[in-house]
């Protein structure tokens, strides 16, 4: 009984003085928070609010020491007056889109997940499962601010912002990463055009007994051709990337057609073709999984790179030893300015079923704010990381958040101090809206539901039948007769006028 | 070794109430099929309806067979059916096979301890999981110097392409299928041929019957109940190829697949973009209305052939 009565006077005493400092750090830090929402002064108390705490789901695994972030965040959000804590909760990949509809569809009460059109946002869309974020956004300015405008207007869905987008860079930027020492030991100057690749590439073939020349994962090799040709990173005729796989919009005759129907990467094709042939790229190709292992072990020349913040990270450890044996080769590097759609792949969704909505997206809006971005992203400043200058911060410890799912925002983003000096450069090049090209297309987002049967039909053919013939498995010649044949066979027609009749509706409406 | 049962319901509340603990072990069991299995049966709708989440289950619209079209029309539906049978008939054939050699194999060794280790040893792969077995497949027969290569140029033979030839697959993945599988399955025969009076044997011995003869005539007949049962479980899911076991091995690896590509894979595939529960469910009942024709069938066969070793 005794004890009983000590922990009910312990609790009383915690709970009492948590709530006078509370009241304190919000009556000292309220001042930011009246200008954007005037409408919670009115209704709540002045002082401190109650705090709701939030739940959210987000996929992959926890990451190291975040409990101790996530506290120190809910700590922060308590001073700052939020009245909200998190509640994060990591579902394992393998099923985390199975396990969201579901809990979505047994009217389970979150308050945030990650959705993107490639998990189950669009038929969470078409069963009005998603709150209408327009409002919400444009009330919260720091939040409206640290996403520049092209990615709120072009990553919308059916003209409403259904999600906050969350990335880095506005569009794809692609190229190859070398090896400098190799090419430096033949005498060869600095890479600019493909054809200097290629005498780099068969150079290491004929000189180097240890070291083949190019190895790049299977699964990722469609994006070969558009490396391997001359119109790579162009705003030329046709927009290759449209969000659907295979499918690229001509705008000459303003079509859609398949990507390996495009002129203007056919030269793409046929460099791949030829340099399979000619053991350039890896007999292995087709099961190859490992090309990042084996590029850090030094048996290949050449790899995949694409300026997203993450793929060059891969390697920087190979620069750990202090040398400057790396160096990236981007094709049309000096008048690059590829299309783009501003088209995001991860979205910050709010089930209309939430009861907090509002509160959810004063976290989005609280997370927008540098200091508390640094926070939830880098971690606790002095034990996870050290700034380095505006944007760039020192690694301390292993911590490191999936900032894809909820902290990414183009204008606050650090990069690791490791980050190779090319890297850098060209992933502060793709963050800036402005050194791409707006497709005609941007806006389009498929949504397959009419043809379902027929896009189900042709999907599996990425993987029998177009990728080997990206990865020059299969000649150029077959595997586009191949491709024709398979997809009409499979009514892959109908999916391409589907997809015709939706961008037609998007450019019909420009 | 039957046991007489008498069908009245008389007397089968009799045997309930002379052998409660017996009735006692199989509620959880029963509770398992009846949560997992039996109540779950109404979601079978969700093939013939355009799933939607906020509609839910019953509220979806209904759509009859349209959410079976793009499996039965598409291009490799043949191949793809013809893969998973002939897989799981190599599978369960070899398996069995392999499991009832390596029973009566056990049930010979005398060495206590020798039985034990070399029992436990054979268990094992059983407890592997398929992403490791993957692992140590991809570094045999894998990479730009497949292990296997260099063991057949050692011994002087041609290396093997192993990545592109197709053909060899359904051989490998029957070698794996065996070695994991058969471990588990030789124990549970081991179980049943140690439940085989040891009257028989000492009768079989006294008349002079060689070891040979007493296996053929004594322990196999009367393993052949229980391989039979095993069988039919087996058969029962025939439809369903092995997705843990032949993503973990074959991978994106689509030289590989006109000999691998079962059911599971394809469907994965063609619904990694959609996600479509209607079409996934779909599929997923196929397999199971063919899993049970098909175990219809071997049962009935079964009971043509000899009466007790049927399942029912």
């Amino acid at each position: 009984m005794r004890l009983k009565k000590w922990v009910g006077t312990t609790t009383a005493t915690v709970l009492v003085s948590s709530l006078i400092l509370a009241g304190c750090g919000g009556n000292a830090k309220t001042g930011g928070n009246e200008g954007s929402s005037p409408k919670n002064m009115e209704s709540a108390a002045p002082a401190s609010k109650e705090t709701v705490t939030l739940k959210a789901y987000f996929p992959g695994d926890k990451p190291v020491g975040f409990d101790d972030v996530l506290q120190a965040v809910n700590d922060k959000l308590k001073a700052d007056n939020v009245g909200a804590a998190l509640n994060i909760n990591f579902l394992p990949w393998t099923d985390y889109g199975n396990a969201v509809s579901v809990k979505m569809s047994a009217g389970e009460d979150f308050d945030m997940y990650l959705d993107a059109p490639w998990i189950s946002m669009n038929q969470m869309i078409e069963g009005n499962s998603l709150m209408e974020l327009d409002a919400a956004v444009a009330e919260r300015p720091e939040l409206k601010a640290s996403i520049p405008e092209e990615m709120w207007e072009y990553n919308k869905f059916g003209g409403k912002i259904m999600g906050i987008p969350l990335g880095t860079t506005q569009g794809q930027l692609y190229g190859l990463l070398i090896r400098k020492d190799l090419r430096e030991k033949y005498g060869l100057p600095e890479l600019k055009t493909l054809g200097d690749l290629e005498k780099f590439l068969y150079m290491v073939k004929e000189q180097e007994k240890d070291v083949k020349p190019f190895v790049i994962n299977g699964i990722k090799a469609d994006k070969l051709p558009f490396i391997l040709s001359e119109s790579a990173n162009l705003a030329l005729d046709e927009v290759l990337e449209i969000g659907v796989n295979m499918f690229a919009y001509s705008i000459k005759d303003k079509k859609v057609i398949g990507q390996w129907t495009s002129p203007v990467i056919a030269d793409g094709y046929e460099r791949v073709t030829q340099y399979y042939k000619d053991g350039i790229i890896s007999k292995n190709i087709a099961q190859e999984q490992n090309a990042e292992t084996l590029f850090k072990q030094g048996k290949y020349a050449a790899t995949y790179y694409a300026a997203d913040g993450v793929e060059g990270l891969k390697y920087s450890e190979m620069l750990r030893d202090g040398s400057d044996k790396l160096e990236i080769f981007i094709p049309n590097g000096d008048k690059a300015k590829p299309y783009t759609a501003f088209q995001q792949w991860n979205f910050l969704c709010i089930p209309a079923a939430s009861k907090h909505a509002d509160l959810a997206m004063d976290v989005a809006n609280w997370l927008s704010i540098k200091e508390n971005h640094d926070l939830m992203e880098y971690g606790i400043q002095g034990k996870d990381w050290e700034p380095v200058g505006d944007s760039s911060y020192k690694v301390l410890s292993s911590y490191s958040f999936p900032g894809f799912v909820l902290t990414w925002r183009p204008t606050l983003n650090r990069t690791p101090d490791t980050m190779m000096k090319d890297d850098k450069k060209w992933f502060d090049f793709s963050t800036n809206p402005a050194n791409f090209t707006l497709s005609p297309t941007a806006g389009f987002n498929f949504n397959a539901e009419k043809v379902k049967t027929e896009y189900a039909k042709i999907t599996p053919l990425h993987d029998s039948t177009f990728l080997p013939f990206s990865q020059g498995l299969v000649p150029a010649e077959e595997g586009k007769k191949m491709m024709n044949k398979k997809m009409e066979s499979l009514g892959g027609q109908k999916v391409i006028e589907e997809i015709q009749a939706q961008i037609d509706a998007v450019t019909a409406g420009k | 070794m039957q046991y007489p049962i008498n069908t009245s319901k008389k007397s089968k509340l009799n045997h309930i109430v002379r052998n409660p603990f017996l009735y006692i072990m199989a509620v959880p069991g029963l509770l398992f099929f009846l949560v997992f299995s039996y109540f779950p049966i109404y979601g079978i709708m969700i093939a013939f309806k355009d799933y939607n989440f906020a509609k839910g289950i019953t509220g979806s619209d209904w759509v009859g067979f349209k959410n079976f079209d793009y499996f039965f029309t598409s291009g490799d539906f043949w191949t793809i059916l013809r893969n998973t049978l002939v897989l799981n008939i190599l599978f369960i054939f070899f398996t069995t096979a392999a499991a009832v050699l390596i029973a009566l194999m056990f049930n010979e060794i005398r060495n206590k301890y020798f039985k034990r280790i070399s029992q436990s040893l054979i268990f094992l792969p059983y407890f592997m999981s398929w992403i490791v077995i993957g692992m140590i497949v991809q570094s045999l027969f894998g990479g730009e110097e497949p292990m296997i290569n260099n063991w057949l140029q050692n011994i002087g033979m041609e290396p093997v392409n192993w990545m592109f030839e197709s053909k060899l697959w359904p051989y490998i993945l029957t070698v794996i299928r065996v070695w994991q599988g058969a471990g588990y399955l030789s124990i549970i025969f081991l179980a049943a041929i140690t439940g085989i009076s040891e009257d028989l044997y000492e009768a079989a011995r006294i008349d002079g019957a060689s070891k040979l003869q007493i296996v053929m005539r004594i322990t196999l007949p009367l393993l052949v109940p229980t391989i039979m049962i095993m069988t039919l479980l087996a058969v029962g899911k025939i439809f369903n190829g092995d997705f843990a076991m032949i993503y973990a091995i074959i991978g994106d690896n689509s030289s590989l697949y006109p000999t691998t590509d079962v059911i599971d894979t394809f469907v994965f595939r063609s619904m990694r973009q959609l996600h479509d529960f209607g079409m996934s469910s779909a599929v997923g009942l196929f397999q199971s209305v063919m899993g049970l024709v098909f175990v219809i069938a071997a049962n009935w066969v079964t009971r043509r052939v000899s009466k007790e070793s049927a399942l029912f």
